[in-house]
């Protein structure tokens, strides 16, 4: 073989440090994104949980990406009285976010989505005409991007996930609030 | 040389697309967790869940195809402008070459977006966007009847996202010139 072939065939299968994340690492980041959010949706409910108010079920769901192809994720369902939640994965490579998580109940669905932290809203600010372009990358590291509720078009914006905010979007979507 | 296209002030603002979505979404809601005779007479209970997500799939199907459609015409409107009007930012002078060339008939991604990546400080993953989004617009305008390879996901929370930030960078490179 020459090693014009070997250096060809290293960068179709290791992605360099320009090109960002390995498909690999970016699945892996994004599974372990989603079992952060389940978490922090049973850890929420946990005093109705236990007294059998609330049951949450986990479980998991087959998605598919042209990137990533098929492959397992995990979800979760909410039994509130006759009222059942889907805490639904979406995906992963989505403009804008390193992933997406639908919350589907009877009365709305709110999207939750992973953002960088400092991150308040969808829109990107262009830089002067005379500089260079700027570029998707953010300093902050995919590791460290966070979950955050995306209100719905036509303003978006990110508002902070915690456990609070959480049960809240759960309300929403049940029916409890005129939200 | 073409006539002038007359612009008929019809066109859809994102603003308009979100406020329908919404009242139809929450309609939907209602309507399938509501006690109506037509609901009870249609749907056993059991499959009004299924029967839901169906309808507000096909919802953000044509919300969707209604943002991309607003964004073409946001993006042509300006094309003509540009090319109508005698500003002299680097754009305005590169669409009025295109529009000697091609008049009406320039591609919205071949053309006018090369243009806005190449002229503009519009980021390139952005526009890169938006010809993904007009793709998936393509496909739901003649009948998804193939597997589209998009590289990412697209809905209408997505289509609507990049429409947005791309207009906004629009409007922003318009007042910095």
């Amino acid at each position: 073989m020459s090693n014009d072939f070997d250096e060809f065939i290293k960068k179709q299968v290791q992605p360099s440090e320009k090109k960002g994340l390995s498909l690999e690492e970016e699945k892996r980041i994004w599974l372990e994104n989603l079992e952060k959010l389940i978490d922090l949706a049973e850890s929420s409910l946990r005093t109705y949980i236990d007294t059998g108010a609330v049951a949450f079920k986990r479980s998991d769901t087959f998605l598919s990406e042209e990137q990533l192809g098929g492959y397992k994720a995990p979800k979760a369902t909410i039994t509130i009285g006759r009222n059942l939640v889907d805490l639904k994965p979406i995906g992963t490579f989505l403009f804008g976010a390193r992933g997406r998580l639908d919350m589907v109940g009877p009365r709305g669905t709110v999207k939750l989505v992973i953002v960088p932290p400092n991150s308040s809203g969808a829109r990107i600010s262009i830089t002067s005409i005379d500089s260079t372009p700027s570029t998707p990358t953010t300093e902050t590291p995919p590791e460290k991007w966070v979950w955050k509720i995306s209100t719905p078009p036509p303003k978006i914006s990110y508002l902070e996930l915690n456990e609070e905010s959480f049960r809240s979007a759960l309300m929403e979507v049940v029916g409890g609030t005129n939200g | 040389m073409v006539d002038r296209v007359s612009f008929s002030d019809q066109e859809q603002s994102l603003e308009l697309i979100a406020s329908h979505h919404s009242n139809v979404e929450s309609a939907l809601y209602e309507y399938f967790s509501g006690t109506s005779e037509s609901l009870e007479d249609r749907f056993p209970l059991e499959i009004r869940s299924e029967v839901r997500e169906a309808s507000l799939s096909e919802l953000d199907f044509s919300s969707s195809m209604s943002v991309m459609a607003a964004l073409e015409a946001v993006i042509r409107i300006d094309y003509l402008t540009r090319a109508y009007e005698k500003r002299k930012d680097k754009l305005s002078r590169a669409m009025r070459g295109l529009y000697q060339e091609k008049e009406n008939k320039a591609k919205i991604d071949d053309d006018i977006l090369q243009l806005w990546a190449k002229e503009t400080t519009v980021p390139e993953y952005v526009v890169q966007q938006v010809k993904a989004a007009f793709k998936y617009r393509h496909w739901l305008a003649h009948g998804r009847y193939w597997t589209p390879k998009l590289g990412r996901r697209y809905d209408y929370l997505t289509v609507y996202t990049v429409a947005d930030t791309f207009i906004d960078a629009m409007d922003q490179y318009s007042a910095s010139v």
